[in-house]
């Protein structure tokens, strides 16, 4: 009995082993999923920021470290760790931190999963502080006075490198100075070089002005907070001097014609010329060479008699160009408007004309604005100084009017200075009328 | 005693062309009292020594140096003596030898540099008095000379204590200058970071009379 109890306990196992088929549990590669991981550095979780392997920070910054997981981050894992040139950095899949070491870092995100094995990606991130420049120490000195035309000039600035760890690159630009606050101006040169000087070679046209710059940048493409500005000015060549400036008008109008009489102390005019605008009523101008000695500068826009003339004295000085303040030319005088009648009173009409005359410059269709008390009259337009109001354009609010109404002419000049003038109407009808 | 074997097997004999007493040779240049086993640099225009020293140093006496130049034996002795004239005719090599004709070689290289020199005249002078405005500039020149020729020599220029590094410029204006004393001093630097300067210089500015 003991024997068959014990030949039935050998033989269940048994049957239920037969049962299973062992092929279930063979490794199939097609039901395996690859694990992959991929790290980024980022300066905002917000998805709108790119996500790069390789950054460029300053000592401080502070960067997001970002790692996505396939096929997904709550795989069975052993552990995940960050290390920042092989020491450790992090825990964590994600987080914000910064590296102050100014260098070349690897920072690297390990990940070993389930079964030991240690997928890694690594990050290269350069920690660098941007050179500087030192804006007052330049030679020569901002506004030098009296290069020879023929020298070669020298030019040298002061900068800091403090990671002394990357090249530094200078973009140095030597210009004419022909145009006030624009780009129009004449390069002669514009190079990059490593070095915190500079010497031109080349000749200069006497008594002129000319603008140097400098910028730095590592590379790294870091550039410099600060732009070194110079000018200098150049001699005459037979000890003459010269005298510049820059001229403004109130108007924006472009194109300005800005005349310029030049008289010496015994008022002879010495130089009569024209100097036109190159946009938004600014321009240069530049009188060389002339005998050194007091003189009177008297700058006018002829086309323009709103302006007035504006006279100032300059002091030229043997070698030098003598720099005056900008001449400012400012129209303070109102647009006239008037009827055609020379009238105040009007009688209602289908069209009314009125004569708008400014001696500062163009009058605007756009700049004038007409009113019937509340109701902009739409459809005016200029006919050269002719203002024409169609007032049939509003329709029927004239046919019948038994009170006085107003009618408002508004300007605006070049200058920005608004004139309103008011106009009245006569009534075309009489109260009962209207009722009737 | 099978422990004894098997080290006497592994206990190989030098090769018979290397020094076996010497486990190191330390070298150094010596000039002016001052020793210097980093650089290796001497001042061309002073005597120097190159010393050789073994260790153990109980070695040291029963060793022969040769101080080489091209495969040249230039001289004997744990030092060599270089004198003014003999630049450059230094050694490049020391070869020592132990009674048993055993060999240890090293290379030496030498870095034998003349200091540049500053021409103690300079544009301006010491004390100048210069009349200028302060848009005028004013002149710096000086002369530099490197007794080694072939050196690019970089200079500084120290304005009112700012210094501008001017590379190879010696001439250079500069404005900006107001009423009254004013400092500069120039220096040179060759390419081994020997350098010269002229003393702190004075000048001074004073405002023209009539500016026409």
């Amino acid at each position: 009995m003991k024997t068959v109890l014990l030949l039935l306990a050998m033989l269940i196992p048994a049957v239920f082993l037969g049962c299973v088929n062992s092929d279930d549990y063979l490794f199939d590669e097609n039901d395996a999923r690859d694990i992959s991981i991929d790290a980024f550095m980022t300066e905002s979780f917000d998805t709108a920021y790119t996500r790069n392997k390789t950054a460029t920070i300053c000592p401080g910054d502070s960067l997001i470290f970002l790692t996505e997981i396939y096929p997904s981050k709550s795989i069975r894992r052993t552990r995940y760790y960050w290390t920042l040139d092989g020491k450790p950095f992090a825990n964590e899949y994600s987080f914000k931190n910064t590296v102050t070491e100014p260098g070349s870092h690897k920072i690297a995100f390990v990940f070993v999963d389930y079964f030991g094995d240690t997928l890694s990606d690594t990050l290269h991130l350069y920690v660098a502080t941007p050179p500087s420049l030192v804006t007052e120490n330049i030679i020569p000195a901002n506004n030098s006075q009296e290069f020879s035309p023929n020298d070669i000039i020298s030019f040298a600035w002061t900068a800091d490198d403090p990671d002394s760890l990357w090249d530094v690159f200078y973009h140095f630009k030597l210009q004419e100075a022909s145009s006030a606050g624009q780009d129009s101006s004449k390069i002669l040169v514009d190079t990059v070089i490593t070095k915190t000087n500079f010497s031109y070679l080349g000749e200069l046209k006497p008594l002129t002005k000319y603008q140097w710059v400098v910028s730095a940048s590592n590379e790294l493409n870091q550039s410099s907070r600060d732009t070194v500005y110079g000018t200098l000015f150049t001699a005459g060549y037979a000890g003459e001097g010269g005298v510049q400036g820059n001229l403004a008008a109130s108007s924006n109008e472009v194109g300005l014609k800005y005349h310029l009489i030049l008289q010496d102390s015994l008022e002879q005019t010495v130089v009569d010329k024209i100097q036109e605008s190159s946009g938004f009523g600014q321009a240069f101008f530049s009188i060389a060479p002339l005998v050194p000695g007091d003189y009177l500068l008297k700058v006018s826009l002829d086309s323009y008699p709103d302006f007035g003339e504006v006279s100032t004295h300059a002091k030229v000085i043997n070698n030098k160009l003598t720099l005056l303040d900008t001449i400012r030319l400012i129209d303070n005088v109102k647009t006239a408007i008037r009827h055609v009648s020379n009238n105040d009173s009007l009688d209602i009409a289908d069209t009314l004309k009125f004569i708008v005359k400014d001696g500062g410059g163009k009058v605007l269709s756009s700049r004038i604005s007409v009113r019937l008390e509340s109701i902009v009259i739409p459809e005016i337009f200029l006919d050269n100084d002719t203002l024409v109001v169609p007032l049939n354009s509003i329709g029927a609010a004239l046919n019948q009017s038994w009170s006085t109404r107003t009618l408002i002419v508004t300007t605006l000049d070049m200058s920005g200075n608004k004139t309103t003038r008011t106009f009245f109407l006569r009534p075309n009808s009489t109260l009962p009328e209207v009722i009737q | 005693m099978a422990g004894c074997l098997l080290w006497g097997c592994l206990d190989i004999p030098s090769d018979p062309d290397t020094s076996s007493l010497v486990t190191s040779v330390s070298i150094f240049v010596e000039q002016y009292g001052k020793k210097d086993s980093t650089y290796f640099k001497i001042n061309s225009n002073d005597s120097a020594a190159i010393v050789a020293k073994v260790h153990p140093q109980k070695a040291q006496k029963d060793l022969q140096f040769y101080w080489i130049n091209g495969g040249e034996i230039l001289d004997s002795g744990s030092t060599y003596l270089i004198y003014i004239k003999e630049y450059p005719f230094v050694p490049d090599s020391l070869v020592i030898v132990d009674k048993e004709g055993n060999k240890i070689g090293q290379r030496i290289r030498l870095i034998v540099n003349a200091p540049p020199t500053l021409s103690p005249k300079t544009v301006p002078a010491d004390g100048d008095t210069i009349v200028a405005s302060r848009d005028t500039p004013i002149q710096f020149q000086w002369k530099s000379f490197d007794p080694d020729y072939i050196d690019h020599l970089s200079h500084t220029l120290v304005l009112d204590g700012v210094h501008y590094e001017l590379d190879d410029i010696t001439s250079i204006k500069q404005s900006g200058f107001g009423k009254g004393k004013h400092l500069f001093k120039v220096i040179v630097t060759d390419a081994y970071g020997d350098m010269d300067s002229t003393r702190t210089q004075s000048f001074y500015v004073i405002a023209p009379k009539e500016n026409n």
